[in-house]
């Protein structure tokens, strides 16, 4: 029988879905708060526990904040893949003192506190054993804790599986699932800039629209946001070490650079950094969301741009992206660039080709080649439109 | 060596200061397949901008002398050109080192038929980006000067015409086919004057 309190594990079928477009929803998560920051990783049978060791995905195949560790994997998609939990756990005052953790992992798993490797067990291990003397998946450590914030990381990775093999992989404390609420994907005790967001993703500044910046602030702090272009020359200073109180903040853009001029149709990336009277500094510069997937990219064809017909080039993004679109002669000259690293969002999108090349002369008859260059998109860029001649 | 300049080696040096300023964003997503730099992250990363001309047509009037003038020249100004011409889609002439902002071609068409053909530059900068212009010629109707004295006409005329840089390599514009690679996606559309 099984001393677990946690019966009623969440079940998550992992799938290869870019769940990071939810990052560019344009209402980004919290990059700190409730819950642990969580990648998975694809693994191959011979290389398990890898972290990515199949090489048709190096990188993390998913990433996402989970409230807890409670899950059952069990079908046969999930099977040769790893994954890694961190951030903090919180040990309330009436805790603190000698706390037994507990994993539950088929397969392997290890667990670290405050960096220190307290349960090592990475081997395959089958949970057919767990509740019976020969467990095999059940291990429990005493750690001493004092009361607040701790670094938290479980790794953990899955061999082999099939469809009713249910594979858990649980943290308990005391006997039970260490509950949802406990963990933070970063120590509210720091400085921190989190539930950074912007609305809307594109906008015009020539109508008089404007864009807000959301970002939390775990403290008091003076802040500077930027917006820089594409290649890091600075733009505007939205605010330059103004006061800001914890908790919720916001300031506007209203799409002009120092001058006062209307910026060009173009991406624009800004940077948040905060520094509290004592020191403690934190910024917010994410980076790139992720690479962009092409699909159902088409034409229509053909077409008679001598009657004034034209082309739709459609295509499917999997996420927001800075794309390029050529069309030329297979084997032959380049002749058009109708899309020049321009910002395009998810989702549908079309392109129009009026059949003219660079120099406006309608092209001569024949097959044409179109090809589309899709680049990730900054997570924290701008994107402003009104501007095109 | 040509090969050097092969997209992403010499982007790999040539970018960074960009990248520096901004560290977040401009590496590599790293897809297994896909270049090393994020040209979309770097406004130098961009179509040249080039235009063509017609400056002088010699006796008799199928011979044409073309200039090309790059308004935009991109990462040009510091590595050079490659440029390419191309007949009725056919390469025609290559010259895979030009270092000034402009360039000439004498284009025989003596033996060509009266019809229309279309003529195209592809400028390059070595590094991915390329610069479109084309002209529709058709011998017989080209109006220009007489024979100029220009440098050209005199140079090849007499020396079986220009010079084709067969297989050599142009860069990013260069031997046919490079402009599309790496693409994401690729289709194919029929242009039609039915």
């Amino acid at each position: 029988m099984s001393r677990w309190v946690c019966t009623s594990g969440s079940r998550r079928r992992l799938r290869f879905v870019p769940v990071f477009l939810l990052l560019l929803s344009g209402a980004l998560p919290a990059f700190g708060g409730a819950g642990l920051y969580v990648e998975f990783f694809k693994d191959t049978p011979t290389q398990w526990g890898g972290f990515g060791s199949d090489p048709n995905f190096p990188k993390p195949y998913y990433t996402g904040v989970d409230a807890n560790i409670d899950f059952i994997f069990g079908n046969n998609v999930n099977q040769y893949f790893s994954a890694r939990w961190r951030g903090y756990v919180y040990v309330p005052s009436d805790m603190a003192g000698p706390i037994g953790f507990t994993t539950v992992t088929d397969d392997g798993a290890r667990l670290f506190l405050d960096d220190q490797l307290v349960l090592d067990f990475w081997r395959k291990q089958a949970h057919q054993t767990i509740g019976t003397p020969q467990d095999q998946c059940t291990h429990s450590a005493t750690v001493n804790l004092g009361e607040g914030y701790h670094r938290f990381k479980l790794e953990y990775f899955e061999w082999e599986g099939g469809e009713g093999d249910a594979d858990p992989c649980r943290v308990c404390w005391n006997g039970e699932v260490i509950p949802a609420g406990y963990f933070f994907t970063e120590d509210p005790s720091e400085l921190a800039i989190t539930e950074v967001s912007h609305t809307p993703g594109l906008f015009n500044p020539t109508a008089g629209e404007s864009c807000t910046i959301h970002y939390s602030l775990s403290a008091d702090a003076n802040v500077t946001i930027t917006l820089a272009d594409r290649g890091g020359s600075l733009v505007r200073w939205l605010v330059n070490a103004a006061p800001r109180s914890q908790g919720a903040n916001s300031e506007v853009w209203d799409g002009r650079d120092e001058a006062g001029a209307v910026v060009p149709d173009d991406v624009y990336i800004y940077t948040i950094e905060a520094e509290t009277s004592a020191g403690d500094y934190a910024v917010y510069s994410p980076g790139t969301g992720p690479d962009p997937g092409v699909a159902n990219f088409r034409g229509t064809s053909p077409f008679n741009p001598y009657q004034g017909q034209t082309c739709a080039i459609s295509y499917n993004l999997s996420a927001h992206a800075l794309c390029r679109v050529r069309i030329g002669l297979q084997n032959g000259p380049l002749l058009r660039t109708l899309v020049d690293w321009e910002p395009r969002w998810s989702g549908p999108n079309t392109e129009v080709w009026d059949g003219r090349d660079e120099s406006g002369n309608i092209v001569p008859v024949g097959m044409y080649l179109i090809a589309i260059w899709a680049d990730p998109m900054p997570i924290n860029g701008i994107v402003t439109v009104g501007q095109a001649p | 060596m040509k090969a050097d300049r092969r997209y992403g080696h010499v982007c790999l040096a040539a970018v960074p200061l960009a990248v520096l300023l901004w560290p977040g964003v401009g590496w590599a997503h790293g897809t297994a397949g896909k270049p090393v730099h994020d040209h979309s992250q770097h406004p130098i990363c961009r179509e040249l901008k080039v235009s063509l001309e017609v400056v002088a047509v010699g006796k008799p009037e199928a011979l044409v002398l073309l200039r090309s003038d790059f308004q935009r020249r991109g990462m040009g100004l510091r590595e050079g050109h490659g440029v390419k011409f191309y007949v009725n889609g056919k390469r025609a002439h290559v010259n895979p080192d030009v270092n000034d902002g402009s360039y000439e071609w004498l284009l025989d068409m003596t033996l060509w038929p009266a019809a229309e053909h279309y003529v195209t530059i592809n400028v390059c900068d070595h590094h991915d980006h390329i610069g479109v212009a084309t002209l529709r010629l058709k011998p017989g109707e080209l109006r220009g000067q007489a024979p100029p004295g220009h440098g050209l006409f005199g140079q090849l005329w007499g020396h079986g015409g220009d010079f084709v840089v067969d297989g050599a390599y142009v860069g990013c514009c260069g031997n046919d086919g490079m402009w599309p690679d790496r693409a994401d996606a690729t289709s194919s559309v029929g242009v039609t004057d039915k």
